[in-house]
């Protein structure tokens, strides 16, 4: 999670203080720097291009209003990436509350088949990978995404968590061992 | 951390009660003595060497979900929203301050009301004929207190008559 640009450049701190006191510029640099990776996190909790901008969006304005409660302990980009997986979560129990509606992608969780798993890249892997992620309980699927996806350490997961490092680590195996039945067959 | 630190969970593996640590070695996330264990471990059983190829292939696997890029005209509507929603606070800041502002002032109008003095009774200076039956009152009281039947009006107006005020000539017309 960057703090710096290439070394250059003020500290994310510094710019979240600076948006917070009205500087735009402040603003879109750190739209720069975490705006994209928020994004791809957004989308894969959320499997839905709609409800990811508006996870990324609610999180950066929620981090510039929250400053007040910054306690500076964990990097900024950690901060967002707590404030956005709480987001997705309450975006995922709105949207459970709402009628069925197919993915983006012309998936739906209530209906998946696995298939075997596909080349990199292709559409209709990516979205059984959504399939397969909705099955999974928010606390699985949230861990899952942070180590597979954004490369996360299980220390940096604990802090975005607010979790003890053992329990990522149980809760990781867990999530798995749900994965392996889910796609038992396709498995070796 | 220890070799059994998640035997709890690992109740749940293939087979082999060190499939959590196959998970977290897998991850890099094992120190350095329980990886060489499990190095060791891995040598000797089946179970675990097959638990580690299914990680690696659901690691494959997931490494198809990557998100597709944001979109840039999303992205440029970010500095936008920041700035509706900045505006927004600050008019409720605004707006709260001014509620504010507007209860002091009625609450100190109406501590001021409430220690207002009295207005000053400033009594006009009576008028001529009210001082003459004033005296004339003073006069007659004493025989009405003796029981006499005269009526009090008479006595003022008997005042009255008898005052300078009724008898000085007035001026030509």
């Amino acid at each position: 999670m960057p703090q710096r640009v290439d070394g250059h450049g003020p500290t994310d701190k510094a710019l979240v203080r600076r948006a917070w006191a009205g500087e735009e510029e402040a603003f879109a640099l750190l739209v720069d720097r975490h705006a994209r990776r928020l994004y791809g996190l957004a989308w894969s909790l959320l499997g839905r291009a709609a409800d990811a901008e508006d996870a990324v969006q609610e999180t950066l304005l929620a981090t510039l209003e929250g400053l007040g409660r910054f306690r500076g302990e964990a990097a900024v980009g950690t901060w967002m990436t707590r404030i956005l997986v709480n987001t997705a979560a309450r975006i995922r129990r709105t949207r459970s509350r709402r009628p069925t509606q197919a993915l983006d992608e012309g998936g739906s969780a209530g209906t998946y088949v696995p298939t075997a798993p596909a080349p990199a890249g292709a559409a209709d892997a990516r979205m059984d990978v959504s399939a397969v992620l909705e099955q999974l309980s928010d606390a699985h699927r949230t861990v899952v995404v942070l180590r597979e996806l954004q490369g996360m350490s299980y220390d940096e997961i604990a802090s975005a968590l607010e979790i003890p490092r053992g329990t990522v680590e149980s809760r990781l195996f867990r999530a798995r061992q749900h994965l392996k039945i889910l796609l038992k067959d396709y498995l070796p | 951390m220890t070799d059994d630190h998640l035997t709890g969970a690992s109740a749940d593996g293939d087979g082999c009660d060190r499939a959590a640590d196959v998970s977290a070695y897998y991850d890099g996330e094992l120190p350095p003595a329980p990886a060489e264990s499990l190095r060791r471990h891995l040598a000797e059983c089946a179970a675990c060497r097959q638990e580690l190829v299914r990680l690696e292939t659901m690691s494959a696997w997931l490494a198809n979900h990557q998100a597709p890029p944001a979109s840039e005209t999303f992205l440029a509507r970010l500095p936008q929203a920041w700035r509706r929603r900045r505006n927004r606070t600050v008019l409720r800041v605004t707006e709260w301050a001014a509620a504010v502002a507007a209860a002091i002032l009625v609450a100190f109008s109406a501590l001021l009301w409430r220690q207002e003095p009295p207005p000053p009774t400033t009594a006009a200076a009576p008028a001529a004929w009210e001082t003459v039956a004033a005296d004339a009152t003073a006069v007659v009281e004493p025989a009405g207190e003796e029981g006499t039947s005269v009526d009090p009006d008479v006595q003022i107006a008997m005042a009255l008559l008898q005052s300078s005020h009724f008898t000085t000539p007035r001026g030509p017309k």
